[in-house]
């Protein structure tokens, strides 16, 4: 999993056409820090329909999933929180200053082919914003070369339990030496209505209603390129969705609620990279966003007899980067990005809504050092946000400094061990909704603070007998929150304010382990697990019950494996999931724990070919042991469940 | 709460009807004294964690989650009030959004009464009792009639919107109609008056914006705690007179508070948020200020969130919200503001309500 920081490297810096091999990739040893990433044929061996199921398979990773294909998925890397995981579609930050979570639950992963989680420098020929998180999720939807004049397409339709459907198409075309186009477009439908035991000692069986989504995505790609050192490439990205909004299970209650949400997202991003010559090479981006989300409660006791919110965000991009290597064991890189965040809201029920303006100017100056034993990486960030509202008072402007710096370490000449090490200090400003949220936000808020220390042992080997590769990874780490943002309640009902209260601290262990067997007369087979140990307690306050009590919704122990068997055209996948008990509230009595799951799941698929159409037929069985868990208490999540897939496309 | 004013008006109607008849009735005052106390523990939103606490005032000890232990069962979500009539301990279930039932004795559930409009719940919010009836405020905007002998709402009666606190005097029962929910639409300034007799509403008479709790004195001054509304108007009392049903006064602009418990006539101001000191007293009869700070030993209460007194003794009992996010804790204090005991609610999150065992 940790294996191809410098793969991945390659292909953002110079060689963007490098067909990302479906094949296992050779160990690469070369990771300065820690990088776990799933490639397109393992998501597929996962059961994974959104970014959010296969994040969960990463060391480190805590998910929040409020159940079912429509809830609400975010996930917080190492316990920073998920306001500290910055999330990259093709090499440019999705943006959300309202809210600062990225749903991942909404990202399909039927157009992406690289995931990856990069706890700390995430290389040097990057934008300065990518420096500017916790931990950086990528994601890439990078498209597979092809030659001119090649029609390729791609159709699929799954089909499960709770009403699910979900048709995608993908038509890729190289028009001619310098023109690429792919269009992808997807639509998920279910129900959701799936059944759950009632937690009155009657243990009733009722289904999950109000769980409904429509989604629909179109994604159109372009690259125009005179060659690989010269070349533009323009993302267009669409999704809408209504979805009903279920809530927690209340006891002793049979109401429905009507809750809904209506989202769109609309960006577009273009992207020039130049190669000047093997030592000079410039990036610039650009991007414009926009968000739009509606939500609706029927059933207020309003005048109104309705609650409605609808919010509009959008965000204008661009970005800089230079890098240049003067020796071959030395690059450096400066990096500029601008943007502009705005946000109102167009409902009824508002009054004097800040509208805020928020101008961000970030300027990144990376060195990379690097011989055949040792890899140093370091960047420092300088950040300066200045905010503005229409109505009433504006957050501070701020500015500060931060830095991060990675080292690895080859231990010795033949064994292929390393060793390293990274700290990283950054913040997270106050979301939108932190500042301005009416009566709950606070505009005296601070930026909340990260510190992370992590040092880490990786030994991959190559072999050239049965065992392909290997890979053991162990990282410890320790991190800080400082200042974390959290809401209190003050005077008056209905009223919580934010405050910079709150302090963590992390002291945490991933551990990674990874085999991967040759391919022999059309058997092949690989193993991956995880282990987390994480104790991530606050330290807030001495004289609260919650002191040095482990923080809410956060395992001590999980962990994750998947097991992969291709025999002829058949492929066997099996995973599972652990998840030890966790607490709700930040006070750890026996009331509040959350029970411990596994879930296994399981998929079959068979690969052929009629003519010049391959197709892949697949059946997934989710929850095989139709154990009912919880991630979020009084959020049942489904039972044993299954999909069914065929995929066509031609050769 | 308000377990007290019936407890003042009860009485009362016992020796009007006794002068009816012709035997003599000798008055007897029962010597009554607490057994325990009963705490409410609201819990987290949408979390199912609404605990019920017993403290055992002859061992000293606390059952911190006794409905539970009772009926190996939960209550539901959000707990917001209680009362004790008859035999029978009453808890109004805001979420989960029915009124439970018990026998306070044991603690054992006799009967869960769903507060449902169709599929919609209604989400009561307190309840006082009087007659025979328990009457409960609901933030559809009505208050609903428990018969108490078959636990069945007999009547809704339409009031304003988002109906908050209650109290009886004489045969009128005032409601507090919030408009709470409004917000940004100007939130509700009006109490309801009930004819407890035909249970219909027959005016509305105006106090502060957001009115959120009632109580009356034993004169007939109805006192109104308004929220205000917020960044634009304070909290603030106001005074209805219960022989008009009109407005009567307010209280000094100065005295920002949103709460009023009141014994002796003496008036208890507090805030359920925050705010500076616990609980101020004030003379019903003259309006003024008796103590500045009820609390003269010093006790640190970290977030006071409810207050009861106890009738037979004065005794008061605040409950402790904390962050709203750890278990809760209750103090109690004589009638001079000393501190007797206290006692943690763990595994309750944020006690809100005390109501009284008797022996």
């Amino acid at each position: 999993m940790l294996f191809s920081l410098s793969l991945e490297a390659q292909q953002v810096d110079s060689l963007p056409e490098v067909k990302v091999s479906s094949t296992p990739s050779p160990v690469n040893a070369k990771n300065v820090m820690p990088v776990q990433q799933f490639q397109k044929n393992e998501l597929q061996q996962l059961n994974s329909l959104s970014v959010a199921d296969a994040v969960k398979y990463f060391a480190g990773a805590n998910v929040k999933d409020y159940g079912g294909i429509g809830g609400l998925k975010t996930v917080s890397i190492r316990s920073l929180g998920a306001n500290h995981t910055g999330v990259d579609y093709d090499g440019i930050i999705m943006s959300d200053a309202q809210g600062g979570q990225i749903d991942l639950g909404k990202l399909s992963l039927d157009n992406i082919t690289n995931v990856s989680l990069i706890n700390s420098n995430p290389g040097i020929f990057m934008p300065a914003r990518s420096f500017a998180y916790g931990s950086l999720l990528q994601l890439k939807s990078l498209p597979a070369k092809i030659n001119v004049g090649c029609l390729k397409y791609t159709f699929s339709v799954k089909s499960g339990s709770f009403g699910f459907v979900n048709p995608a198409a993908k038509v890729a075309c190289k028009w001619n030496r310098f023109l690429y186009t792919s269009l992808n477009a997807e639509l998920q439908n279910a129900n959701g209505e799936y059944p759950f035991s009632t937690y009155e000692n009657t243990a009733e069986k009722k289904q999950r209603i109000n769980t409904d989504i429509q989604s629909q995505r179109l994604e159109l790609d372009n690259r125009f390129g005179i060659n690989d050192s010269n070349f533009i490439t323009v993302k267009a990205y669409y999704f809408q969705s209504e979805r009903g909004l279920p809530g927690a299970v209340i006891l002793n209650n049979s109401a429905i609620g009507r809750e809904r949400l209506w989202d769109q997202n609309f960006f577009m991003q273009a992207t020039w990279q130049k190669t000047f010559s093997a030592k000079s090479k410039l990036l610039v981006n650009g991007k414009y966003n926009y968000t739009y989300i509606k939500y609706l409660n029927p059933d207020y006791f309003n005048v109104q007899g309705r609650l409605e919110n609808i919010f509009n965000q959008k965000e204008h991009y661009q970005s800089a980067v230079y890098s240049y290597s003067p020796f071959t064991f030395l690059s450096l890189s400066v990096g500029s990005d601008y943007f502009i965040n705005t946000l109102n809201r167009t409902d009824e029920f508002v009054v004097n809504f800040a509208e805020p303006v928020r101008k961000t100017w970030l300027n990144n100056f990376a060195i990379k050092f690097i011989t055949t034993h040792v890899e140093i990486q370091g960047n420092i960030l300088y950040s300066r946000i200045k905010e503005k509202t229409k109505t009433g008072n504006a957050g501070s402007n701020y500015e500060k400094l931060t830095p991060a710096l990675s080292l690895s370490w080859k231990l010795f000449q033949h064994i292929p061990i390393r060793v390293r090490m990274f700290y990283k200090n950054i913040f997270r400003i106050p979301t939108f909704n932190d500042l301005y949220y009416t009566y709950v936000g606070n505009t005296n808020l601070r930026p909340e603070f990260a510190k992370q220390y992590n040092a880490g042992v990786t030994w991959q080997q190559n072999t050239t007998g049965i065992i392909q590769a290997i890979e053991l990874t162990t990282d410890a780490y320790r991190n800080i929150v400082t200042d974390k943002i959290v809401a209190v309640p003050r005077q008056n009902l209905f009223q919580w304010s934010m405050q910079n209260i709150g302090k963590v601290e992390i002291k945490g262990l991933d551990v990674g382990f990874r085999i991967i067997s040759r391919s022999v007369n059309q058997f092949q087979s690989s193993l991956r697990c995880n282990y987390t140990l994480q104790k991530a307690v606050d330290v807030t306050d001495k004289s609260s019950a919650q002191y040095n009590n482990q923080i809410p919704y956060t395992p001590i122990h999980s962990g994750a494996a998947s097991l992969h068997l291709t025999i002829q055209k058949y492929s066997i996948n099996y995973n599972v999931l652990v998840s030890g008990s966790r607490y709700k509230n930040g006070e750890n009595n026996i009331y509040n724990l959350v029970d411990s799951y596994v879930i296994n799941d399981v998929s079959f698929s068979y690969n052929s070919s009629i003519k010049t159409i391959g197709y892949t037929l697949k059946v997934e069985l989710n929850n095989l042991l139709n154990k009912h868990y919880e991630v979020i208490q009084y959020y049942p999540m489904p039972g044993i469940n299954y999909r069914i897939g065929i995929i066509l496309n031609n050769k | 709460m308000n377990t007290k004013i019936w407890k003042l008006i009860l009485p009362a109607i016992l020796l009007m009807n006794a002068c009816k008849k012709d035997d003599v009735v000798i008055p007897v005052t029962p010597v009554v004294s607490t057994a325990g106390v009963y705490a409410l523990s609201e819990g987290t939103f949408s979390s199912n964690n609404t605990r019920l606490a017993y403290y055992d005032f002859a061992t000293g000890t606390v059952s911190g989650n006794i409905y539970n232990t009772a009926n190996s069962a939960d209550l539901g979500d959000t707990g917001n009030d209680m009362i004790i009539y008859g035999s029978k301990l009453y808890i109004v279930m805001n979420v989960t959004s029915n009124v439970t039932v018990l026998n306070s004795e044991n603690a054992k559930l006799i009967k869960k009464i769903d507060f449902k409009n169709g599929t919609i719940n209604k989400e009561p919010r307190y309840a006082v009792a009087a007659n025979g009836k328990v009457y409960v405020s609901a933030y559809d905007g009505s208050v609903s009639v428990i018969d108490t002998t078959t636990l069945t709402i007999t009547k809704n009666i339409t009031v304003g919107s988002n109906p908050e606190g209650l109290a009886i005097y004489g045969k009128y029962l005032y409601v507090a109609n919030s408009g709470g929910l409004n917000f940004p639409a100007p939130p509700d300034s009006t109490v309801s008056v009930i004819d407890l007799t035909t249970e219909t509403e027959i005016k509305k008479v105006t106090v502060g914006p957001n009115p959120i709790n009632v109580a009356a004195n034993s004169t007939g001054d109805i006192y109104v705690g308004n929220y205000g509304v917020f960044g634009s108007i304070n909290p603030q009392i106001y005074v209805i007179s219960g022989a008009t049903n009109t407005f009567k006064t307010k209280l000094d602009t100065s005295l920002q508070y949103s709460h009023v418990r009141i014994y002796n006539d003496v008036a208890y101001l507090y805030n359920t948020y925050g705010g500076t000191g616990t609980c101020k007293l004030l003379d019903t009869k003259t309006n003024t200020i008796l103590r500045n700070e009820f609390i003269i030993d010093g006790t640190v209460v970290t977030n006071p969130y409810g207050i009861n007194i106890d009738d037979t003794n004065g005794d008061v009992y605040i409950t402790d919200s904390k962050d709203f996010s750890s278990s809760g804790a209750v103090f109690c204090f004589d009638k001079t503001g000393k501190k007797k005991f206290s006692f943690s609610t763990t595994p309750g999150i944020s006690p809100n309500t005390i109501a009284f065992i008797r022996k």
